[in-house]
């Protein structure tokens, strides 16, 4: 029987949410949950930053926690991201999705609607409890931002084909007293949330 | 409380003028030819054909008579004989090319008089003519195929070759890799970084030179130059910081490294984090710091265990020295005196130092379970030159030698008891352990909005302060830390409600808005702690070697806040001095 936590969102404004959905009361080593992710491109800053060039970053981590007598302890943990990039030139949005050094794209689409459908495709992780008989639960941490200029710089280096950059920053001084103030301010220029959730008990088969 | 404009002029006008700009772009530069006709063909598709991607391919690695990775000219009046490959340019055609044009991932500029003989295909990029815009009537002349595709081709380099798709074993989102720079080789030939927290003594120092990274099979090696540029200069204040390090090994690594600094270092580092100390300097006019000027150099031998544990131990040969308060810009109070920065000894140095690091928290920003831990012992050894004045009598003099030995040790431990309730613990030893009395710039003190805010920062109260131990008698400027030892221990409760705030009011939802975090986590504290003096126990502020003081004689606060995530508030209550004020403040991280 499924399990799922999900958020409420507040009245009148679709804020970021992430779903854990467990498949069964009891788990095995061998499963794990589905993450779920919603309203992730629905945040007017985060659209602004978008359509300027500035890609959104999602980076995901999902723990798996056993409960103790006295505390609980983290016996294992995911993580992957997902990256939005919006092309102005070609009016396209690009989703891709990286787990360990393999990278994937979701898919691309010319409307906010088909990237945020994209984001939000279900994601399965292999991540299950090792002690039968204990209760354990999962916690999901996720981190959106959108990337500060120099990060852009290297993100936008890749996505004009070149996977493995030697070089960065290269130029007048111009450009790094460009990239260095970018940095200085990223913060206050990007956007950084963060969303944090537990799933419901189940027991360990 | 306003800011003043011509005071923020100022501070720009500081931080552009001191930046060194002593670079030149470089393009290649290629002799003229003459002109031909253009017949474009665009196929105007987002895609790139499977075979367009092999052809541009081998297009690229086929010998050519011009390859280039930069933006490229060919002059009028320059004739290529043979083909012409440009990556990352654009390519600026106003010359003669007898074969055909490749361009990847970059535009072509065919000026009035460029002539290309065969073909011109180009990639990710479009065809543009003398005045920038995509038009016929001035463009140049092209005899063979012009093939446009606005995809992008993607691709590696492997030496001067390329090759299409993802690099095996690569993660080819660079920006992962510079947030884990152990993975991924990068070079910054130029980098504008902040060099320190801004601080009262020189503004903000700014780091500028080149950074290197680069991995190898065997391990790596990393390398730093920077010059130190400070927004508000002393008379000829410019510091270096030069370090390098190859680590033989990656996940368990040796490393062997060097580092020249000429640096301006903080007393205590440890009791806020770089961000919290700048932006109370830079906004409120208030630095909780202390400082002083590092000059020389360090060798370092290391042992690293991945992330969780690390050994490691220095050797330097440097010159203390102490920092007056400039006059950097603040937002608010600009134009009062700053808190003087206090003397320290002046003197020449040889240290020698042993830092073990235990870190196996869940995670280093947000931890829920796990332990990190801290233990560091110093040797010094030395001539002093000047020795600053202290409230109490010091056991050395100006011109005299000195050797010492101080330790620190913070120990935390964070614990889940279950899905959204924390119980974290800390306790922190700090101080001398033998030889001669530590000089000013080793000397410690328990206080202060991270260890404990239920009392004001440097207030000078009735009776022993074991805060900073300053004694009774006139003020030293600054109220320097003179304590040889500190103990300190701190204990929260955490209780987090996760993303389901029906019951929140508005209020609390716009600050939730504004501080980016869906969770919000409550906080209930207590902190003791204090300062002492080693030596023949008096009962208040000197105690001996193995002694440690009466609890009852601990400062101790509790207190409360909300964690927002980004912005904590919080409000702290002496309890061990009742006359002391209620507290209020804003954390920017964990208390600890």
């Amino acid at each position: 029987m499924a399990s799922v936590l999900a958020l409420s969102p507040l009245q009148a404004q679709k804020r970021l949410a992430v779903d854990i959905t467990i498949p069964r009361d009891t788990l095995t080593a061998g499963d794990g949950p589905t993450v779920e992710a919603s309203n992730v491109l629905q945040d007017a800053k985060t659209i602004e930053l978008l359509k300027s060039g500035f890609s959104a970053r999602l980076h995901y981590r999902l723990e798996l926690w056993r409960k103790g007598t006295i505390w609980d302890s983290r016996e294992r943990f995911a993580e992957w991201d997902v990256l939005v990039d919006y092309e102005p030139a070609q009016n396209l949005y690009r989703v891709y999705r990286k787990v360990g050094t393999v990278v994937s794209e979701l898919g691309h689409g010319s409307t906010l609607a088909r990237a945020e459908e994209l984001v939000d495709r279900p994601h399965a992780v292999v991540i299950g409890p090792t002690q039968p008989g204990k209760r354990y639960y999962y916690v999901i941490h996720l981190d959106l931002t959108s990337l500060s200029g120099s990060d852009l710089d290297e993100t936008l280096r890749w996505l004009q084909g070149e996977a493995a950059p030697a070089v960065h920053g290269r130029g007048n001084p111009a450009t790094a007293i460009k990239n260095g103030l970018e940095s200085l301010f990223s913060k206050l220029l990007g956007r950084h949330e963060t969303y944090d959730r537990p799933s419901a008990l189940f027991i360990a088969g | 409380m306003t800011a003043h404009p011509d005071h923020a002029r100022r501070a720009l006008a500081m931080l552009v003028g001191s930046l060194m700009i002593a670079w030149g772009s470089s393009r290649a530069q290629l002799s003229p030819i003459s002109r031909a006709q253009a017949q474009p063909d665009s196929a105007g598709t987002t895609e790139l054909p499977a075979a367009v991607v092999r052809e541009m391919i081998d297009r690229w690695n086929a010998p050519v008579a011009f390859r280039s990775s930069e933006p490229t000219e060919i002059v009028a009046g320059q004739e290529v004989s043979g083909d012409v490959a440009v990556r990352n340019g654009p390519l600026t055609l106003a010359g003669h090319v007898t074969g055909t044009v490749v361009a990847i991932n970059t535009d072509v500029i065919l000026q009035k008089s460029g002539r290309i003989d065969g073909d011109l295909w180009v990639v990710g990029g479009m065809v543009r003519g003398d005045s920038g815009a995509a038009s016929r009537a001035d463009s140049g002349q092209v005899g063979g195929q012009i093939r446009v595709y606005a995809g992008r081709l993607r691709y590696w380099a492997n030496g001067g070759r390329i090759i299409a798709g993802t690099a095996p074993g690569e993660m080819p989102w660079g920006w992962i890799g510079r947030h884990n720079n152990d993975d991924q080789s990068w070079s910054d030939p130029l980098r504008l970084t902040e060099g320190g927290a801004y601080n009262r003594v020189e503004g903000l120092p700014i780091d500028l030179g080149p950074a290197a990274f680069q991995r190898f099979p065997w391990g790596s090696l990393r390398v730093d130059a920077s010059l130190v540029v400070k927004t508000a200069p002393a008379h000829g204040d410019l510091g270096h910081d030069v370090l390098g390090e190859m680590r033989f090994g990656h996940d368990e690594a040796v490393g062997v490294g060097g580092h020249l600094f000429n640096t301006v270092a903080a007393v205590e580092p440890w009791q806020l984090s770089d961000l919290e100390a700048a932006g109370e300097s830079f906004l409120f006019h208030r630095d909780y710091r202390d400082y002083y000027q590092r000059h020389g150099g360090m060798m370092s031998l290391s042992w690293y265990d991945g992330s969780i544990l690390s050994w490691t131990n220095t050797f330097s040969d440097e010159r203390w020295a102490s920092r007056d308060v400039t006059d950097p810009f603040s937002v608010f109070d600009e134009g009062k005196a700053w808190r003087p920065n206090p003397a320290v000894d002046d003197g020449h140095m040889h240290i020698l130092t042993s830092t073990l690091r235990l870190d196996t928290r869940s995670d280093p920003v947000d931890p829920w379970s796990g332990w990190f831990l801290t233990a560091n012992v110093e040797r010094g050894s030395g001539h002093l030159d000047f020795i600053a004045p202290s409230s109490e009598p010091r056991f050395i003099s100006g011109d005299s030698e000195l050797t010492y030995t101080r330790g620190v040790l913070d120990a935390r431990r964070y614990n889940r008891l279950s899905r959204s309730v924390q119980i974290n613990v800390r306790a922190m030893l700090a101080g001398w352990i033998g030889g001669n009395q530590m000089p000013m710039e080793r000397r410690v003190s328990a206080e202060g909005a991270s260890e404990l805010p239920g009392f004001d920062f440097r207030s000078p109260g009735t009776g022993a302060d074991v805060a900073t131990c300053a004694v009774a008698g006139p003020q030293i400027a600054g109220m320097p830390a003179e304590c040889d030892r500190m103990a300190l221990g701190q204990i929260e409760y955490r209780n987090q409600t996760f993303c389901s705030p029906t019951w929140w009011s508005s209020v609390v939802a716009t600050i939730r808005a504004a501080t980016s975090s869906c969770a919000v986590t409550w906080v209930l504290f207590s902190d003791v702690g204090r300062g002492w003096m080693v030596g023949p126990p008096n009962g208040t502020m000197s105690y001996s070697g193995r002694a440690l003081p009466p609890l009852g004689t601990f400062r101790t606060d509790v207190g409360g806040g909300l964690d927002f995530g980004l912005l904590s508030v919080y409000a702290a209550k002496s309890v061990s001095a009742h006359a002391e004020a209620v507290n209020v403040f804003f954390r920017l991280q964990r208390r600890f």
